[in-house]
């Protein structure tokens, strides 16, 4: 019996390797090499560049010292640096929470919005509004919502008698990751529902419709045959917000600056702070790619969870 | 159809408009986005210099003028040997720049000029033995006050003799559980505000040859403890000033009568005219505690070291920052740096909480010209307060804490 995808005479992925093909398909190579140049200049070179910055000692403010080569130095200093480990674990706290409340707030709200429902179209456009909003706009608005003295936060909280007086959401140690994450997953979410109500749109009605006939309860046909389904959709917008999160710059440094007391200073607000407060362009770029290292780590285990989902379906 | 002789005297024309345009000079200039706009003040006075010399055209290019917006695109183009040809520059921006040799030593174009500045604008220049830039506006932190609550707790309105212990004791008074005595840029821990604090102690920041911290001194504890001891002072300063880092989050508060007192430059009376506070204020110099003591603020221009047209953009600093200076900053509610200020700007010589400001100047001091003293404030002091604020940390052991942080960051 022929596997999916075996039906034709070479498997999707897999690489043609007969004789005369690569001649045959040439105009193909040629059309795409202007993307791929552009590819390489953009991305390429920069990693590059920046892994070789790594390996030389940099301090913008001291260009008599020149740039001597430094080898694994930089990562050192970076590596032993307290500040680095709070990072790791700042940054860990900050992409995990974003990702599992993006991922289950979206998920919770596609399900209701696959639902039929009188005015679902508007209910649909509105939820996209944090999305479409552009970033600075929302932060700023945040920040001003959670000011201690005006912000509708405190006045809200105060008058539900849950709190006597306005906090300094943003300006205390143990409140100001919390603050800027509601920000962000406000944010995010619709990213994440658009994606997971694409999916759902996708299964086949009469596959859910015949599991209700079967006896099959909500939980039954969402585990059975719904997350099958939207799995491979999931594996993407997991993915894609992991990443998204990770390398988000914007929402922590316009509300935080990564304080107070560093208490939300992750992984690229110190590899910004290494190159533009301390001029260290060394320690920055090895700051910097082993961020990337991190990030390749996630990124390949959601690609094997991508393709595994794949196979399974 | 249009006759030959026609054609040809169009195409002499478009040719000559061409011939033209090559001949002129382009200068790009990167200006603060606040001072930008078609109808704005400096846009007018680079249309007067190209009237005065058509072989230079002024290219001004609005850049935002945050630190990630405006001063780091700037070093990273000038790194690679690009960027704008001249541009406004915070003057904490200065020594930064000259130490990494993106800007040019202006020492000769300002041979003889020198004493045209105000020193203290002109100190944040000197790098070295050079001077990478010419003096633009500038400002100094005065106190403004609610002058109708000062009234009506019968205090008596602070002037140029007031003390440290005449504020201690307007700021306790004023604080009345419905306003707060005093405000201030908290998410910076209130460094910024506590120079003046620092210097009017007899404190000295940097050893003479800028390689070693002085501010762990008698002077230094005596100041931080008076000041953080008003700040960390919940009746006080409210809770929400831990977060604030912006002005306009000050004048909000000043205005709707939150606090009664803060500290800010001439900057901060159009906003707080512009929110129309329901009471009469002022602004009265910092108080003194034996000796005078305010904050340099403002902006210079540097000359970037990649220009190509380096005889062109050196004439237009030289008209910008000349006696065209004073209306221009008169357009943008500002002091020019320039001397002679004071006598020759309509808002200094119409406004008296303006005629305090630039009194100020007087005895207000540049932070050290060092390069890295940013890092020095942010690493090390800003921590440093901030943990006494927020986690009731000793001054003594947070200072001493500070002055080794920055030893480590100036070594």
């Amino acid at each position: 019996m022929l596997k999916r995808g075996q039906e034709g005479s070479v498997a999707p992925g897999a690489t043609d390797r007969r004789p005369g093909r690569l001649h045959r398909s040439w105009p193909g190579y040629v059309l795409v090499v202007p993307a791929m140049l552009a590819l390489v200049g953009v991305i390429g070179y920069p990693l590059v560049r920046a892994f070789v910055m790594s390996l030389h000692k940099i301090i913008l403010i001291r260009p008599q010292l020149g740039q001597p080569f430094v080898g694994l130095e930089n990562y050192a200093t970076v590596l032993k640096s307290p500040y680095f480990a709070n990072a790791i674990w700042q940054t860990f706290v900050w992409t995990s929470v974003n990702l599992v409340g993006q991922l289950v707030l979206g998920l919770l709200i596609a399900l209701l919005l696959n639902s039929a429902f009188p005015g679902r179209g508007i209910a649909r456009s509105v939820m996209l509004i944090p999305w479409v909003i552009p970033s600075v706009v929302a932060v700023l608005t945040w920040k001003w919502m959670y000011d201690g003295q005006f912000g509708i936060v405190n006045s809200f909280l105060v008058r539900l008698g849950l709190i006597e007086k306005g906090v300094a959401w943003l300006g205390n140690t143990g409140t100001a990751m919390g603050a800027v994450l509601i920000e962000s997953i406000w944010k995010g979410t619709p990213f994440v529902l658009i994606m997971l109500l694409a999916g759902l749109q996708a299964i086949p009605a009469e596959l859910t419709d015949s599991a209700s006939v079967d006896g099959a309860n909500v939980w039954q046909r969402f585990r059975y045959v719904t997350f099958p389904f939207l799995k491979p959709t999931i594996v993407i917008a997991a993915t894609l917000t992991t990443i998204y999160s990770y390398n988000n710059f914007n929402a922590i440094w316009l509300m935080t600056e990564g304080g107070p007391l560093r208490a939300t200073e992750t992984l690229t607000i110190l590899t910004y702070k290494l190159a533009f407060r301390n001029f260290d362009m060394g320690s920055a770029t090895a700051a910097g790619v082993l961020t990337f290292l991190v990030l390749l780590v996630f990124v390949v285990i959601f690609g094997r969870q991508y393709v595994k989902s794949q196979m399974e379906f | 159809m249009m006759k030959k002789p026609t054609k040809l005297l169009l195409v002499a024309a478009a040719l000559l408009t061409l011939a033209v345009a090559n001949a002129q000079t382009r200068v790009n200039v990167w200006i603060y986005e606040s001072f930008s706009g078609n109808d704005s003040p400096i846009s007018k006075a680079a249309a007067e210099f190209m009237a005065q010399n058509p072989d230079i055209e002024i290219n001004l290019i609005p850049t935002a003028s945050t630190s990630s917006a405006y001063r780091d695109p700037f070093m990273v183009a000038a790194q690679g040997g690009g960027g704008p040809d001249v541009l406004m520059a915070d003057i904490a921006w200065s020594p930064e720049f000259a130490a990494m040799g993106i800007v040019k030593d202006l020492s000769g174009h300002m041979a003889g000029k020198e004493d045209e500045f105000f020193p203290g604008p002109l100190d944040t220049l000197r790098y070295e033995g050079g001077i990478f830039g010419v003096p633009f506006y500038t400002n100094a932190l005065g106190m403004f006050y609610n002058k109708t609550a000062f009234q009506e707790a019968g205090l008596p309105l602070p002037d140029a003799d007031w003390t440290w212990d005449d504020f201690r004791t307007a700021v306790d008074t004023l604080s009345d559980g419905e306003m707060y005595g005093f405000g201030l840029e908290g998410a910076w821990g209130g460094t910024f505000e506590w120079y003046p604090w620092f210097w009017q102690a007899g404190g000295q920041l940097l050893s003479d040859d800028g390689t070693t911290p002085t501010f762990n001194s008698e002077a230094g504890l005596e100041a931080t403890r008076f000041f953080l001891d008003i700040v960390t002072n919940p009746r006080y300063v409210p809770e929400a000033a831990k977060t604030w880092k912006g002005w306009a989050e000050l004048a909000a508060a000043f205005s709707n009568k939150v606090i009664a007192m803060y500290e800010v430059g001439d900057w901060g009376i159009a906003m707080v005219d512009g929110m129309n506070p329901p009471f009469e204020w002022g602004v009265a110099p910092l108080p003194a505690n034996g000796q005078r003591a305010s904050l340099v603020g403002g902006a210079n221009w540097v000359m970037n070291a990649n220009t190509k047209v380096e005889d062109a953009a050196w004439r237009w600093l030289e008209y910008v920052t000349g006696p065209a200076v004073f209306p221009l900053m008169d357009g943008y509610n500002r002091v020019a740096a320039r001397r002679g200020a004071a006598e020759a700007q309509e808002i200094v010589k119409n406004d008296p909480r303006m005629q305090v400001l630039t009194a100020s100047l007087e005895f207000a001091k540049a932070r050290p010209t060092v390069p890295l003293w940013t890092t020095v404030d942010y690493d090390c002091l800003q921590p440093a307060f901030v943990r006494v604020i927020l986690e009731g940390a000793d001054v003594t052991s947070e200072m001493a804490n500070a002055e080794m942080c920055a030893l480590d960051v100036l070594r």
